[in-house]
């Protein structure tokens, strides 16, 4: 029982789920074409499409259905019809997968590439005679605040992607071969074989973090953030940054200014920049407006003072993010501030956070 | 009155529709359907109609059967070439300066062309253009 109860488990977490997409083709006009595809052969190393979620919510491998060579040979005989004159081309799939990320807090962006080597068969082998790799982005409305995991509409079109790629791929084929025969317009880039093209999109991260104030002149206390940001190796990035900030105003300092004790509230809305320095490390520098209300009590009376905050701060600081998908985030922090509190209108310090990326 | 007829008239009226959806929905392009004059009618966004600004009240595309195209937009002229994806319902076009735009397409009518210029600030505007009578 406990075997089986084991393997339960383990297939569980290690088997997902398949699930299948259909081309929907649509004939597209290559009749000047002087080739056929005589056969697909699939050498991608994983042959499937890539984790996604489906439109349950559940992550699941995607697959063409049928699978990819007779997925491919069925839209590329829809277009290019084989007669006695015209030649066999064999068409090998390197690379055939969707990817898909948040680029902002407002938009999606979906890709589907392909990778196809269009060859001839010579003495038994296949010499390659044109290479296309072709990426087809598509950019989807889907606010942060949605919290879904699916967009419907970027599911669906999954397919339309990919017969998008593999049409240009063809098409681009085509413009290669007319033009060594005749000086034509040209319109496409074949990509050089080998070539080393990164076709991966840029990671978006969300964290969600609490901080802790280590050490300041005047005040202590705690804060909750969010934020979201696409990655990139070499330019700044701008993060989406949300700050919920608690804070006292230490009680020895309070008291000697004629104070039970001061409290505030604060948002933080500013202007952040990270700059990746190694992989999974980022510097990060910015300026904020520190917003939001303050509630003390003097020595001796009853009465709660309330004081709407405002002011500006600066921070320097790194954040490590030791793994990429899931997983702890740290960062350290040094902050200047300067508000209209009437305890204190400058201050400094020194902030340590740890949450979680997802 | 003669009710049968109306009831026939009915049914033949709601399947000419579904039928006529079904063919907005899956519609398909061709070249020679694109190869024309477009001047550009108006913008469409969020629900309302905008005419063009002062300086692209003579835009237009011209895209020829050569697969070169000339476009003036904001009363400059453009040239360069141009691809017809028809499983991705979209035109590529290439810029002499080699940059490249996507035309997503939204509508291909005898007269009537509607696309989105799929490129950061502009990806939520309709663009109609109307044919040109040669």
């Amino acid at each position: 029982m406990k075997k089986l109860l084991l393997v339960f488990v383990l297939t569980s977490s290690f088997g997902f789920s398949q699930d299948f997409i259909t081309l929907n083709t649509v004939p597209f006009e290559a009749e000047d074409s002087s080739f056929y595809i005589k056969e697909v052969i699939d050498v991608r190393d994983i042959k499937n499409l890539g984790m996604h979620h489906n439109l349950n919510g559940e992550r699941v491998i995607l697959k063409l259905g049928p699978e990819a060579p007779d997925a491919i040979m069925a839209f590329m005989n829809r277009s290019l019809i084989q007669t006695p004159n015209k030649k066999g081309i064999y068409l090998k799939i390197n690379t055939l997968n969707l990817q898909n990320t948040r680029r902002n807090t407002e938009e999606i962006i979906s890709r589907a590439t392909v990778d196809l080597s269009f060859c001839e068969k010579k003495k038994g082998h296949l010499k390659e005679l044109f290479r296309m790799v072709r990426n087809e982005d598509q950019v989807f409305a889907a606010s942060i605040l949605g919290f879904t995991k699916t967009i419907e509409d970027e599911f669906k079109s999954h397919e339309q992607r990919i017969r998008a790629a593999l049409e240009y791929a063809v098409l681009a084929f085509i413009e290669h071969q007319q033009d060594s025969a005749e000086n034509n317009v040209t319109h496409f880039e074949g990509s050089s074989q080998g070539e080393a093209v990164s076709n991966s999109l840029n990671r978006w991260y969300n964290i969600i973090e609490y901080r802790q104030i280590l050490t300041s002149t005047y005040h202590k206390g705690w804060a909750l953030g969010y934020t979201g940001f696409l990655d990139n190796n070499k330019s700044f990035i701008i993060p989406y940054e949300l700050n919920l900030e608690f804070y006292d105003v230490k009680e020895d300092f309070a008291r000697r200014e004629g104070f039970e004790f001061v409290d505030a509230t604060m948002l933080r809305p500013g202007i952040f920049g990270y700059k990746k320095v190694f992989p999974g490390v980022y510097g990060a520098v910015g300026i904020n407006v520190p917003l939001g209300f303050e509630v003390k009590r003097r020595l001796d009376t009853d009465d709660d003072i309330y004081k709407f905050l405002i002011g500006i701060g600066a921070s320097q600081g790194l954040k490590i993010i030791p793994w990429k998908k899931y997983g702890m985030v740290l960062g350290i922090e040094f902050f200047q501030q300067i508000q209209n509190s009437e305890i204190f209108t400058r201050d400094v310090g020194l902030e340590f956070s740890v949450g979680f990326n997802f | 009155m003669n009710t049968p007829r109306h009831i026939l008239g009915f049914l033949l009226l709601t399947g000419l529709s579904l039928f006529s959806q079904n063919r907005l929905n899956a519609q398909e392009f061709s070249k020679s359907g694109l190869t024309k004059s477009w001047r550009l009618e108006k913008y469409y966004e969020e629900g309302e109609y905008y005419p063009p600004e002062k300086n692209e009240v003579k835009d237009y595309f011209q895209f020829n059967p050569d697969m070169t195209f000339t476009a003036l937009m904001e009363g400059e002229l453009f040239k360069g070439t141009w691809m017809l994806n028809t499983n991705g319902a979209y035109i590529e076009i290439k810029y002499s300066t080699g940059e490249l735009d996507k035309l997503r397409i939204k509508w291909l009518g005898e007269h009537s062309l509607v696309v989105i210029f799929d490129a950061d600030y502009y990806r939520y505007t309709e663009v109609h253009y109307l044919s040109i009578k040669p």
